[in-house]
């Protein structure tokens, strides 16, 4: 995570924009400190590193009790968003499905989604009828428009399919890929870094430089995936404090 | 002049001069809303958003990490 903290840090400061996302299932696994803090260290870390959105996962809500999921949300120094996690039984979303930033004249739109799914207490429903519900909304709102979505890469591709104006979806769960798909006729990109694999998740991730032209349509993009090997730096700040959470103890 | 042409000419004006106060009013009301900062920011969100120039941006994205935090990796 140190290493993931610097390379974030250094390519922020180089940026003239930079958005820092997570598609999901990033909040606990099957170790600790994640596991014995209930995922407050990952909320913190991703604090930390400066993270602008997270979509949820249906890990993310079925490890934890709601009260400590909602416990983590408020926690988090940016939005979770899920536009198809809702309440059993009732239509009330858990969660802000969207957000719309401001970057220079443009704005960003965000849009989250979990995968279907469900606890006793919360259901994801068909992530695709959700984009479909909320695209437009949120079209209405922003002129540049990212999917930052756990439903998988097969789900994903069907929605830049059918949803048109997605600039790019950013996918988490199911797949991953070495390079972008581009989906035609629609023209999205996906993007997936990462599939979650017991004892070394969170070593990947994936870069994207994107070009939008005035009306905010995506005009030139270059995307790669970075395995944070020892090659990369660590960011000392955040070194010392996931090695005093991992090896000191957190409660 | 008869009765009921004065009594229609009357009408004729009362109608004028309704018609000639609600332009005024409404014409008003339209002024004080596009003049108002507030109102304008409050009416964008109904125009197609665009922007005035290009924009360049860095997206870093990662999923499924676990929360995992070791201090190396």
């Amino acid at each position: 995570m140190a290493r993931r903290a610097a390379f974030i840090r250094f390519q922020r400061d180089q940026a003239q924009h930079a958005l820092v996302l997570d598609a999901g299932n990033s909040l606990l696994g099957d170790s600790d400190p994640a596991v014995r803090t209930r995922a407050r260290t990952s909320i913190e870390a991703m604090n930390r590193m400066g993270y602008d959105a997270l979509a949820l996962g249906m890990q993310d809500i079925s490890l934890l009790e709601l009260s400590e999921l909602r416990e983590r949300m408020a926690e988090a120094q940016f939005p979770v968003l899920s536009a198809n996690a809702c309440l059993t039984g009732t239509t009330e979303l858990l969660t802000d499905p969207y957000v719309v930033l401001a970057m220079a004249d443009h704005r960003v739109g965000i849009l989250g989604l979990t995968d279907a799914g469900g606890t006793e207490e919360v259901v994801a429903t068909d992530p695709v009828l959700a984009a479909r519900k909320w695209l437009p909304r949120l079209q209405r709102m922003a002129d540049i428009i990212i999917l930052l979505s756990h439903a998988g890469l097969d789900i994903d591709q069907v929605i830049a399919g059918q949803v048109p104006g997605i600039d790019v979806i950013v996918s988490g769960h199911t797949g991953s890929l070495t390079q972008p798909i581009v989906s035609r006729p629609s023209g999205t990109i996906l993007l997936h870094a990462d599939h979650a694999v017991r004892g070394s998740a969170g070593t990947r991730l994936g870069i994207a430089h994107l070009s939008f032209d005035k009306a905010g349509s995506l005009a030139e993009y270059e995307w790669r995936k970075i395995i944070l090997t020892s090659e990369f730096g660590e960011d000392p700040e955040v070194a010392a404090w996931a090695q005093e959470m991992v090896y000191g103890g957190c409660e | 002049m008869t009765k009921a042409s004065s009594h229609g000419g009357a009408r004729r004006d009362l109608l004028i001069g309704t018609g000639a106060f609600l332009l005024f009013a409404l014409g008003s009301l339209a002024l004080l809303i596009a003049l108002n900062p507030a109102s304008q920011a409050w009416f964008s969100w109904f125009r197609s958003p665009t922007g005035e120039g290009s924009i360049a941006i860095t997206l870093l994205h990662t999923n499924d990490t676990w929360g995992y935090l070791r201090a190396i990796g």
